[in-house]
Parts: C-alpha cells; sequence; structure tokens
C-alpha cells in the first residue's frame, strides 16, 4: 500500500486534491519529518512482511529436515546394509544397529575396522582407506570391492561384502563412511547356481525344462547328444517333436494324470532322434510349482536305455553262456561271475567278487585234484608271453576234486576301461571222456583182431613147418577160414559203427514201412542153423506203417534174430511179434518183440550188453564180435526209438526194438480200416 | 615129462600151443584165472602159458602174483601171451616175474621154442 505519493511532494489526497499545509515553512519541515518517519515505517513494514515469510519458509524447510532424519534413522534401523563411520585411520566412531552380521563389531567402538576383515582381505580394506584418504574429494565415492568380514553366523566363518567407502569432510575434520551390503546369500546362491549349471552340463542325463506351456526354455548337452537336437533346435519347441509315435494315446493320458496327480512321471518311453532312430529312454519328469501350487514349469530327466540294453544283451548272453566266465577289473578284482562259473566250481558268486588275482587263484587251486591242480593267472599269463609266436591263446586243463569235472582254463587280456583280464573255463568232463573212450575202444578193438589173428597167423606158421595128416590139416584150415570169417565180421562192423556214428543218420533213407512186410521179408531171408525151425510170427495181420530205413532196419532185426539163435544153443522157438503201439511223449511208437528160449543172461551181464566187444558167452563156444548189439542200440535210437531187453538166466531172452509210427498214413489207415470193419459189421 | 598148463579163454589158441608142443609135454588147460590156480595148485605144473585178459575176477597178472607170492609155487616159469601190446603191458608182466612176454599173433614155434629153453635151463 502506498500512503504516500512521492517524496518531497505536497501530499495529495485521495480526490486528487493537494493537502493544504498550515503552520508555514515550519509546518512543512514537519510534515517532511513526519513524511520521512512514514516512509521508514512503509520500509520496515515491508521488511517485516518479508521476514515473515521468510521464517515460515524456515519453519517449513525445518520440520521437513526432521521429518527426513527420522525417515534416515528408521531407515538405517530397517536397512540390512550395515553402516560404519570411521576416523581417517579406520577407527570405528559410529555403527549402525543392523552390524551383528558382524562380529562383535557394535561392541568395539572405538577398534578398528581392519581388525574384523578376514586376514587375507586385511589388506585390501587398507588400501581402500588409503585411496580415499588421498585420491578422493569430499563425498567422492569409490567402486565397490569384496570384502570377507569374520562371522561365526555363516557356516564358512566368514561374512561375504560389498564395500564402499565415502569420504566425509575436509581434510582437517575427516571422517569415512563406510557402506557394508552382506552379499553372502548372493554369492552362497550364485555358487550353487553354477554348481547347478556345471552339473547340468555334465551329467550323462539329458535334461530338458520347460514353461507351464510345455515349450522348452533350457536343454544341457547331453539332451543334445541323446537326441541330435541342439539347444537352438529345441529350445521354444514343445517336446512332442521328439516323441516316435510308438506310444499309445493311453500312454499319454497316463502320463499327464500322474504328473498332475504326484508331481512326478517315471517310467521308460520310445523316442525318436534327429537321425529317426528309435531308442528306450528312461524318463523322469517333474513339475516345479510356487508357493500356492501352481505349475512354474517342467524337468524332464532322461537317459538313453540303448546302450544299457546292449550290456543287458551281453550280461544275458555271458549268463547263458556254456562256459564259464570270469572277469577282473582295472585293480585286478573279480568283477563278475556267470552263473556257469558257479556250476562249474561249485562256488558261490559272492565268495569270489572282490578276490584278487592270487586269493582267486588260491582258491581255485584248492578245490582241485592234487594231480591235476589250477595252475594260477600269473603262470597263464607267462603261458601266453612264453607263446608269442603262436597266435593260440594258452589254456591249461585241471580236475575239480568233488565233482570230477575237468576243467579247461583260458586267459584273455583285455586294454578297456573296465576290464584287464578276462579268464574262461570251459568243462570238458565230457569231450576228456569221449577222448578217452575212443583210445581205449582203439586198444579195446586192435586187441580183439589180434586175437582171430593169433589163430590165422599160428595155424598158418604150423601148417607150413609141421607135417600133418589129410584130416588134420583139414581142421586146421577150418580153423583158419573161421577166424579169418569173424576178423572180417569184426572190421566190417567196427566200420559200419563208425559210419554210424560219423553221419548220426544223416544217410539214412527214411520212407513209410509196413512193418508187418519188413518183418515177413526178415524170416524169409534168415536161413537158421541147422536143425532148427525158422522164426515164427506170433500175430501180425494189422499193417503198422513205421517212418524207418528199410534196410537198417532190417538189419537190426537180423542182428537180435540172429542173437536169439546164438544164445540158444540147446533150441527152441525163436518167436517174432508185434508189440501194440505205445505213446510217449514224443510219438507213438510201434514195438517188434523177438524172444528166445535160449541161456538167457544175469542182471550183471545184461547191464552190458550194449558195451563195445562185450561177449556174454566167453567160452568162445558162441562166435561173434561183441559189437552187434550196439549197432542195433544207434541204429534204433537214431530212428528216434528205443530198445528194451528182459532176460532171465536159463530161461531166455526177450529183446524190443520201438519205432516211430508213421502217424500221418497211420491215420489214414485207421480210418480205412475202422470204415472196413463197419461195412464188415454191416454187411 | 613136463607138466605145462595154458591159460587162455580162447580154445582156438589152447589148441594151437597143444598142438605145437607136441608128444613131449604132459599138457594141461584152464580157460580162466580162477580154474588155472587150482589147478596149479593141484597139479604143480613146471610152467604155465598165460594169458593177460580173461573173463572173471581174475585176470592173467593176478594170478602171476599168487604164484610169486606163493613160496610152494614161485619156482614155477611164466610165459605171458597176450594181446595186450603196449610197452607198459609187456614191462609189467616182466617186472612181475614172468620169464617170457608174447604178443598175440605170436609164432607158435618161438613160443614153444621159448617153452623148452626154460625147461632146459
Amino acid at each position: 500500500m502506498n500512503y504516500f505519493a512521492d517524496k518531497g511532494m505536497k501530499p495529495i489526497l485521495a480526490n486528487g486534491q493537494s493537502l493544504r499545509i498550515p503552520g508555514g515553512d515550519r509546518g512543512v519541515e514537519l510534515h517532511n519529518q513526519l513524511f520521512r518517519y512514514a516512509e521508514d515505517l512503509q520500509q520496515m513494514i515491508e521488511r517485516n512482511e518479508k521476514l515473515t515469510t521468510n521464517y515460515q519458509e524456515l519453519l517449513a524447510s525445518s520440520e521437513q529436515l526432521l521429518q527426513s532424519r527420522e525417515e534416515l534413522n528408521s531407515l538405517m534401523r530397517i536397512s540390512r546394509d550395515i553402516h560404519i563411520l570411521t576416523d581417517r585411520d579406520g577407527g570405528i566412531l559410529q555403527v549402525s544397529s543392523s552390524s551383528e552380521a558382524i562380529d562383535k563389531i557394535d561392541r568395539l567402538v572405538g577398534g578398528r575396522l581392519v581388525d574384523f576383515v578376514l586376514q587375507s582381505h586385511r589388506g585390501k580394506l587398507l588400501q581402500m582407506l588409503e585411496v580415499a584418504r588421498m585420491n578422493m574429494a569430499d563425498g567422492a565415492i569409490e567402486p565397490a570391492c569384496e570384502l570377507h568380514f569374520v562371522s561365526q553366523r555363516s557356516k564358512a566363518g566368514m561374512m561375504i561384502a560389498s564395500g564402499q567407502v565415502i569420504r566425509v569432510g575436509d581434510t582437517k575434520d575427516l571422517t569415512f563412511y563406510w557402506l557394508i551390503q552382506d552379499i553372502t546369500h548372493l554369492r552362497e546362491r550364485e555358487f550353487e547356481s553354477r554348481i547347478s549349471s556345471e552339473v547340468l552340463n555334465n551329467v550323462s542325463e539329458g535334461v530338458m525344462i520347460t514353461d507351464v506351456d510345455g515349450e522348452i526354455r533350457a536343454v544341457n548337452p547331453a539332451f543334445t547328444n541323446i537326441t541330435g537336437y541342439s539347444a537352438e533346435e529345441a529350445i521354444g519347441r514343445n517336446p512332442r517333436f521328439l516323441q516316435s509315435g510308438m506310444q499309445s494315446i493311453d500312454f499319454y493320458h497316463n502320463f499327464w494324470k500322474s504328473l498332475e496327480d504326484t508331481g512326478t512321471w517315471v517310467g521308460m518311453i520310445h523316442n525318436k532322434t534327429k537321425t529317426g532312430r528309435d531308442y528306450p529312454q528312461w524318463l523322469c519328469v517333474t513339475s516345479v510349482k510356487d508357493e500356492t501350487g501352481s505349475v512354474l514349469s517342467y524337468i524332464g530327466v532322461f537317459s538313453d536305455l540303448s546302450e544299457m540294453h546292449k550290456t543287458e544283451q551281453l550280461r544275458a548272453i555271458c549268463s547263458l553262456s556254456p562256459d564259464a566266465v570270469v572277469s577282473f577289473c582295472k585293480d585286478g578284482y573279480v568283477k563278475y561271475v556267470n552263473p556257469t562259473f558257479e556250476i562249474i566250481t561249485g562256488l558261490d558268486a559272492h565268495s569270489v567278487i572282490g578276490l584278487g588275482e592270487s586269493e582267486f587263484t588260491q582258491l581255485i587251486s584248492g578245490l582241485c585234484t592234487p594231480q591235476s591242480r589250477f595252475c594260477g593267472i600269473a603262470a597263464l599269463r607267462a603261458m601266453q608271453n612264453v607263446e608269442e609266436n603262436k597266435p593260440k591263446n594258452p589254456c591249461q586243463k585241471f580236475e575239480i576234486l568233488t565233482s570230477r569235472k575237468v576243467v579247461e582254463v583260458g586267459i584273455r587280456e583285455s586294454d578297456s576301461e573296465t576290464i584287464s583280464v578276462l579268464l574262461y573255463f570251459r568243462d570238458i568232463t565230457h569231450e576228456n571222456e569221449v577222448d578217452r573212450m575212443k583210445s581205449e575202444f582203439l586198444s579195446t578193438a586192435a586187441h580183439e583182431l589180434r586175437t582171430p589173428m593169433a589163430s590165422i597167423y599160428g595155424f598158418s606158421e604150423l601148417l607150413l613147418n609141421q607135417s600133418f595128416s589129410a584130416e588134420e590139416q583139414q581142421e586146421l584150415v577150418e580153423t583158419i577160414y573161421k577166424q579169418s570169417v569173424l576178423m572180417i565180421s569184426i572190421i566190417n562192423e567196427l566200420l559200419d559203427l563208425a559210419r554210424i556214428e560219423s553221419k548220426r543218420g544223416q544217410d539214412f533213407e527214411i520212407t513209410s514201412i509196413n512193418i508187418i512186410d519188413l518183418i515177413r521179408d526178415v524170416m524169409r531171408g534168415y536161413v537158421p542153423p541147422d536143425g532148427r525151425t525158422p522164426p515164427k510170427l506170433l500175430q501180425g495181420n494189422q499193417p503198422v506203417l513205421a517212418r524207418a530205413d528199410r534196410s537198417k532196419l532190417i538189419q537190426v532185426l537180423n542182428n537180435i534174430v540172429s542173437n536169439a539163435y546164438k544164445y540158444s544153443p540147446m533150441g527152441g522157438e525163436v518167436t517174432i511179434e508185434l508189440v501194440q503201439s505205445q505213446s510217449t511223449q514224443a510219438s507213438e511208437m510201434v514195438g517188434v518183440k523177438i524172444v528166445d528160449a535160449g541161456i538167457g543172461m544175469t542182471s550183471e551181464q545184461l547191464s552190458h550188453v550194449f558195451d563195445r566187444f562185450y561177449r556174454a558167452d566167453t567160452s568162445g563156444k558162441i562166435s561173434g564180435t561183441g559189437l552187434g548189439m550196439c549197432i542195433v542200440k544207434e541204429i534204433v535210437e537214431l530212428h528216434g526209438g528205443s530198445i528194451g531187453i528182459e532176460s532171465e538166466i536159463g530161461k531166455g531172452t526177450a529183446v524190443t526194438i520201438w519205432i516211430p509210427i508213421d502217424t500221418a498214413v497211420a491215420n489214414d489207415s485207421l480210418l480205412v480200416s475202422g470204415t472196413a470193419s463197419l461195412l464188415a459189421e454191416q454187411i | 615129462m613136463k607138466k605145462v598148463l595154458i591159460v587162455d579163454d580162447h580154445s582156438d589158441i589152447r589148441r594151437l600151443i597143444r598142438i605145437t608142443l607136441g608128444n613131449g609135454f604132459e599138457v594141461l588147460e584152464a580157460e580162466d584165472g580162477e580154474t588155472s590156480l587150482k589147478i596149479i595148485r593141484s597139479e604143480k605144473p613146471d610152467l604155465v602159458v598165460l594169458d593177460v585178459m580173461m573173463p572173471g575176477n581174475m585176470d592173467g597178472l593176478k594170478v602171476l602174483d599168487s604164484i610169486m607170492s606163493d613160496a610152494e609155487l614161485k619156482h614155477i616159469h611164466v610165459i605171458m601171451v597176450t594181446a595186450r601190446g603196449q610197452v607198459s603191458d609187456y614191462e609189467n608182466g616182466l617186472n612181475r616175474g614172468a620169464e617170457e612176454y608174447f604178443i598175440k599173433p605170436f609164432s607158435p614155434l618161438q613160443l614153444v621154442t621159448a617153452i623148452k629153453e626154460t625147461l632146459a635151463e
């Protein structure tokens, strides 16, 4: 407001009229004086107004400041960070309340900050202090450094912190404000995640992580190895592209149901690789959920079972192998034995696995007969080295005491990663027995040939060197002839037997044979010894067809009939009988039974009938080679039939051979005969 | 007249040796080990021609052992005649006390010569 229009001018009233001042000059002077007072007053009022405004502003900002400080204090209280004020030398002046993370730090105001840092980090802290002191302006902040504080609150005994120092104040009154942030958990999490990613990158199992919609978010290198798809090719796609099409809709239905109900699914699934190869996969899918239970993602972990299938196949082959296998691992301990090993040695797998080479050698040697011991792994290995020039792998034979099994053991050394030595054991008991029998047979055969030869040689020598009457001569030559015939038949039968054994029936011409016709042929062709009646067929009107080699079956029947006459020198009837067909598990059989009323055999003799060169008669009165019944048995058995003998000493012997019936034709003939008998009834 | 016992399960062989020996000997025959030992004990022959492989429980080697272990019989000469032609059989027979060992087929004339020489000693 302007009370005075102008300094030094006559006052003008509000209506514009000049004020008439009474009192003359004194009055004007007074007026002017008054006017000046008024002017001063005006100024004072203005100043006061200004001050009032200032004061109000000041008051407001002061309140603001108070509020900020409280906020700061509460901020500091709730802050997880540690705030420390130190002097220029790092002596602790003030510590924020949340500093319990650092051991005893609040109790040690007045101590030095450096003493609360791990020995290895003290230099770093002192350097930070030095930098702040020398190089920094007030309020400047250097980049944060990692500092390790002593702390008993974490497992590692330290708190990992990110530390920053801020210089406060001028050179004279220098303090430092330290902001320490606890990053222990952060570091631990970083470490864990590094480990996790290391694991993910290095496991042999394929891993894929999908989001809740099933879109692949991440895969590991093994995923690529197994499926053939790179991470770039897989990420963003639905795992459906891996399907082989071999799983049913039901399969996937159950898959999702299990995932929803239990949170996991584990099982085998057939998938397809990028190259289109189907492979079995062992898959485990787990859903990852948040606190509320809603699915965040799915993690699938899978392994390729193809190799395992191969290993299983190998295992199966090993376990079915007729040879025993023992493998030693790289460290020289028994790693695996197959079931055949247990059978051959009678040892339990558990008692062998884990044994060292020398322990194993000792164990096996202990099982052997004293004459024939296992020589040991070291010895086998030595043989291998000696026989370097020979490609053959060394082996050794030994005999097991309890089972009398003869075992051949061989060694193979391996450069593979898992196995160092492989021992294989073969049960050669049978081969050994066959070898023994063969050489015994040869020496027996030679012996049997020497006997008639002794007569032939001896009597001819006598005839050449001595003179005999014509009658004596005749007799001696007859003996020579008789023994020559015997020798020929031994040779023939030996060759017969050898041929049967080598061909094993492959040269048999199996046809459908009417057994009754065959028996009649044999009877017609057989010439009984002087004064004996020919064999008699007891019953045989029913035609039966058998599957047999005609000439071989004739040989069999001739042999048996001839024996029947030879072993009944006192006479009596020899009968042939067709025995009613008999069913066995394999097939239906027809029997031919040949009975004599001869000298018979004891049970002891009976048990040797099929031994080669065995002769029930040893008096020499009955001629024979001792091979006939062996041949008969071989031929019958090669037909798939069998032979049975009943005998009683002094009463006679009955031999029955069983030959398979030709069922295909037999049914027809039965039908025909059935129809025939029906017709007969009707007529 | 010297007594010779021929032990062999083959009658032809016994006859061969008997004919070759001629009439200068008293010839006895046995067709198995047990019978031969009975005859040896009762007849005390001067010489036995002995086959090795014979039926029954007693083979030629057992008969030989019985003769050699019996003080009353051990003076009896034994000549083995056998179809067993292995060297080991040959040595086995001689080691047990047989004078000679003939392997079938043998020369009957050589056998008789050996018998005569043995009995002449």
